[in-house]
C-alpha cells in the first residue's frame, strides 16, 4: 500500500497536471512541438533557437558541444508541407550528419568524444519554396 | 534522508514556491499558426548562437568527483540588494546556475532557498506569473519522480521566462539572465580549476572561447541601452582578449552512425593548450566580472 507521503505527492502532481491541461487543447507552440522529442533523459538549454525559413533561406546555428557528453538535437517547423532538413558540419565544413539520409528524423542523439564546435543548418525540402512566415526551431538537450 | 523522499520533498517545495504566487487568469501560451518571430533568437549575420547551459558545467564538476563547494554560490541574502532590473536579471541567471550546481549535488534545502531568491527576482521583474505558468504539462505523475524532473522543470521555467521577455520587448532582460548564468558557470570552473589544477576543467575553460564570442554577440545590440550592460560587454571583451592566447587544434575523423538508435558518435578530436599564466588571467577577469554582478 502506498505511504501517505506518496499519496500526497501523487495528488499534488495530479493537481498540477489538471492545472496545465488547459493548454493541451490549444495549438501547440513551436517550442512544445520540439520539446516532445526531448524525453526525460535530456534537459534543454532553456533557450528557444528559432529562425525564419523564407524563400530558399537556411537557418544556421553555431554552437559548441562538449566532449564526453551526449546531446539530443530536435527540430520542428510551423510549415505543414515539406520535410525539415538538419545538417551538421564542423567549422571546417566537414559534413558530420544529415537527417535527409535517415528519413528526415525530427531528432537525433549526438555523442562527442571531444569538444567540437558545430554549425547546424536547417532548411525545408519541398516541391515549392516555403512561404514567408515559415519558422524553424532547434532544441538542444543535454543528457543529464 | 532517502534520495527518493528527498526528491519528492524538494519537488513539493518547488511547486509550493511557484504556485503560491498571486492567483491570476492563466494566459494562454499560443502562437498564431505556431509562429513566434519574437522569441529569444540571437541572430547576427544570418547565424544563431546558442549559449551552453549551466547543466553542462555542473555535469562536468560532478564527473570530476569534486567536492561540493558552497562558497562558490551567490548567497541568497544578497537578494534585497538587487534593486535595478539589470541586476535582478543578471542575478536571476546567476541563481539559475547555482540551482544547476545544487541539483547536481542533491542539496535540497539549499535549492529551496535559492528558489525563493529566484521567485523574488521574478517578482521584481514582473515575471512571477510566467514562472507559475511554466510548470510543465507533461510532468511525470509517478509518486517518486526522478531527479532529472527538477532539472527539466527549472530548464523549462527559465525557457518560459525568456519567451515571455522576448514577447514583451524585453529581450535584453532575457539576454542578461543568460549572461548571468554563463558568468556564474565560468566562475565556478575558473575557481575550481585554479585551486585543483584539474586538467579537464582547464581544458573546458579553453573550450569556452566560441560560447564567449556568442555571448558578446548576444549582448552587443543592447550596449547603449544601459551603462551596466555596456560595462559588462566591455569586461567580456577584455576576457575575449585573454582567449586569443588559447591554442586550439582540431582533427576531423569520420563519425559512427547507429541508425536504429538514432545516434551518432562524433569521433573528431580537439586539443586545448592554455598556460598557467593565462589561466590565472582568465580567472582574475572572470572573478571581477562576477563580483560586479553579485555585489
Amino acid at each position: 500500500m502506498p505511504s501517505p507521503h506518496h499519496i500526497i505527492t501523487a495528488a499534488m502532481l495530479a493537481a498540477l497536471l489538471l492545472a496545465n491541461s488547459q493548454l493541451s487543447g490549444q495549438q501547440q507552440p513551436l517550442g512544445q512541438r520540439c520539446s516532445k522529442h526531448m524525453g526525460s533523459e535530456f534537459v534543454t538549454d532553456g533557450q528557444e533557437h528559432i529562425a525564419p525559413l523564407g524563400d530558399g533561406q537556411r537557418a544556421e546555428f553555431r554552437t559548441t558541444f562538449f566532449g564526453h557528453s551526449t546531446y539530443r538535437l530536435a527540430i520542428c517547423s510551423n510549415s505543414p508541407q515539406g520535410h525539415l532538413v538538419m545538417t551538421v558540419y564542423d567549422t571546417d565544413k566537414n559534413l558530420l550528419f544529415c537527417n535527409r539520409d535517415y528519413g528526415y528524423s525530427p531528432y537525433w542523439d549526438f555523442s562527442f568524444t571531444s569538444t567540437v564546435t558545430c554549425i547546424v543548418q536547417l532548411e525545408l525540402d519541398g516541391p515549392t519554396p516555403p512561404p514567408s512566415g515559415t519558422m524553424a526551431m532547434l532544441a538542444i538537450g543535454f543528457k543529464h | 534522508m532517502p534520495r527518493a523522499v528527498r526528491t519528492t520533498a524538494l519537488l513539493s517545495a518547488f511547486c509550493i514556491i511557484l504556485t503560491s504566487c498571486r492567483p491570476s487568469p492563466r494566459k494562454p501560451h499560443v502562437e498564431p499558426d505556431g509562429l513566434d518571430s519574437t522569441s529569444t533568437v540571437m541572430s547576427y549575420g544570418g547565424s544563431l548562437f546558442p549559449i551552453p547551459s549551466a547543466w553542462e558545467v555542473a555535469h562536468l564538476l560532478i564527473r570530476q568527483q569534486l567536492d561540493y563547494a558552497p562558497q562558490l554560490l551567490n548567497p541568497t541574502h544578497n537578494a534585497p540588494r538587487y534593486t535595478t532590473s539589470d541586476k535582478q536579471a543578471l542575478n536571476l541567471g546567476v541563481w539559475a546556475a547555482d540551482l544547476s550546481y545544487l541539483n547536481t549535488y542533491h542539496k535540497s534545502q539549499q535549492m529551496v532557498e535559492v528558489l525563493l531568491a529566484v521567485r523574488q527576482m521574478c517578482s521584481a521583474l514582473g515575471l512571477e506569473q510566467t514562472l507559475q505558468a511554466a510548470l510543465p504539462s507533461t510532468m511525470d505523475s509517478s509518486p517518486e519522480p526522478p531527479p532529472q524532473t527538477f532539472a527539466s522543470i527549472i530548464s523549462q521555467s527559465f525557457g518560459a521566462l525568456g519567451h515571455e521577455l522576448a514577447q514583451t520587448d524585453r529581450a535584453h532582460v532575457g539576454a542578461l539572465i543568460i549572461a548571468g548564468t554563463w558568468v556564474e558557470g565560468m566562475y565556478m570552473l575558473t575557481q575550481l580549476a585554479t585551486t585543483t589544477s584539474n586538467r579537464e576543467l582547464i581544458n573546458r575553460i579553453g573550450e569556452l572561447r566560441q560560447p564567449l564570442a556568442n555571448l558578446v554577440d548576444m549582448l552587443s545590440p543592447y550596449y547603449y541601452t544601459s551603462s551596466p550592460i555596456a560595462d559588462l560587454v566591455d569586461q567580456l571583451l577584455i576576457l575575449q582578449q585573454d582567449f586569443e592566447g588559447v591554442i586550439h587544434t582540431y582533427t576531423y575523423k569520420p563519425a559512427t552512425v547507429q541508425p536504429a538508435q538514432r545516434h551518432i558518435t562524433i569521433n573528431s578530436t580537439s586539443r586545448i593548450v592554455i598556460s598557467d599564466y593565462l589561466l590565472a588571467d582568465i580567472a582574475r577577469h572572470v572573478h571581477d566580472i562576477r563580483t560586479n554582478i553579485v555585489e
